[in-house]
């Protein structure tokens, strides 16, 4: 048996659903898009008069908020990587 | 005046009109859509509006008006989507119950039951408890059934990678800890999925008990399109109280539809 085997297969066969947590940590930003389209299924459920609009409506809030994210994400960066080296820079 | 003087008491009588009109619902003519119906006099004025632009199956003919439904804001509390489904509004109900689960149990899937805990991330449980006793239950399962008794302290805690949980819930050294910790981002996201769930399971029960006009989009032009979606689209009395409308327009109310005074300010 390989090492890969000898490594890997212990966690999957320990692994329950629902009981252990996945291994999502390289890829952990993903799984803000299925948080924003929870959300937005539940406020526009209740929100939303003729449920003929709701599934627009609903994507429609999902590119929001995760534009938005992205947005901040990206505000973020430029402040921390760039600007406030430049406002602060280092001694 | 000074002119931001001026726009903040335009502005309150633009509140205060709106307030006055009730509902508004989508029309070719605007103008004509306005009904008012005061909580004072619910029959007071009725309009028919045109049946195309109103999903009956969605609105049941029932008394307009927000009001208080306590049976849909017990039944909201028990389970997510019970109160709108008990009161008519079973699309919504089933909507609601899947987008609140499925962040609830996303939350769980993505961290594991170790996200659930009311003893060692208690601010956080406050708001998941909100998700009713499916929530209460998944922590007491995590409570009893999965974390182990310290040893020397005699306290319930998560179990140590190394440690294992015997019959009695003690900790033992070299066994197979029943469920694993979730760390990290998995840990933070886990969380987060399970207490948005609850806060939005709040908005339902809210919404539930005391029913909110609804949104609908679009709103018609004047001149017989279809305007693109606006910011703010015309307001709807909770869908399920559409109100009951006749043919007759009642005329001579100071709300009237053929009234020129009578602008709809909330469909702007």
């Amino acid at each position: 048996m390989n090492g890969v085997n000898e490594t890997v297969l212990p966690v999957l066969v320990a692994y329950t659903p629902f009981i252990d947590p996945i291994n999502a940590h390289s890829t952990w930003y993903l799984l803000l898009i299925p948080l924003a389209v929870g959300i937005s299924v539940v406020y526009k459920a209740v929100r939303v008069g003729d449920l003929r609009y709701y599934p627009r409506q609903v994507l429609a809030m999902t590119g929001q908020i995760v534009g938005v994210m992205v947005l901040l994400a990206v505000g973020a960066y430029v402040l921390i990587q760039h600007l406030l080296p430049v406002i602060f820079p280092a001694r | 005046m000074h002119p931001r003087r001026l726009w903040v008491v335009r502005l309150g009588r633009r509140v205060s009109r709106a307030r006055s009109y009730s509902y508004t619902i989508p029309c070719s003519r605007p103008h004509s859509l306005l009904f008012a119906m005061s909580t004072d006099s619910p029959q007071s004025l009725f309009l028919t509006p045109p049946s195309s632009e109103v999903s009956a199956s969605e609105h049941p003919q029932q008394p307009a008006g927000p009001h208080f439904r306590p049976t849909s804001l017990v039944a909201a509390m028990l389970f997510p989507g019970l109160g709108h489904f008990i009161a008519g509004e079973r699309t919504r109900g089933l909507l609601v119950a899947t987008g609140v689960l499925g962040l609830f149990f996303g939350g769980m899937f993505i961290g594991g039951i170790d996200v659930i805990d009311s003893k060692e991330d208690r601010i956080w449980f406050f708001g998941q408890a909100c998700i009713g006793p499916i929530a209460v239950g998944v922590d007491w399962t995590h409570q009893n059934r999965f974390k182990v008794i310290d040893p020397e302290s005699k306290k319930l805690r998560s179990a140590n990678p190394d440690e294992g949980r015997a019959a009695n819930g003690l900790a033992f050294k070299g066994g197979e800890p029943p469920n694993r910790k979730s760390i990290n981002k998995v840990n933070d996201l886990g969380t987060l999925y399970a207490t948005l769930a609850g806060m939005m399971n709040l908005i339902v029960i809210l919404d539930a008990g005391w029913p909110s006009r609804r949104r609908i989009w679009p709103v018609r032009k004047p001149g017989g399109g279809v305007a693109s979606e606006p910011a703010t689209g015309a307001l709807l009395p909770t869908s399920n109280s559409v109100p009951t409308l006749s043919a007759s327009p009642a005329s001579s109310s100071p709300a009237s539809p053929s009234s020129p005074s009578s602008t709809p300010e909330v469909a702007r």
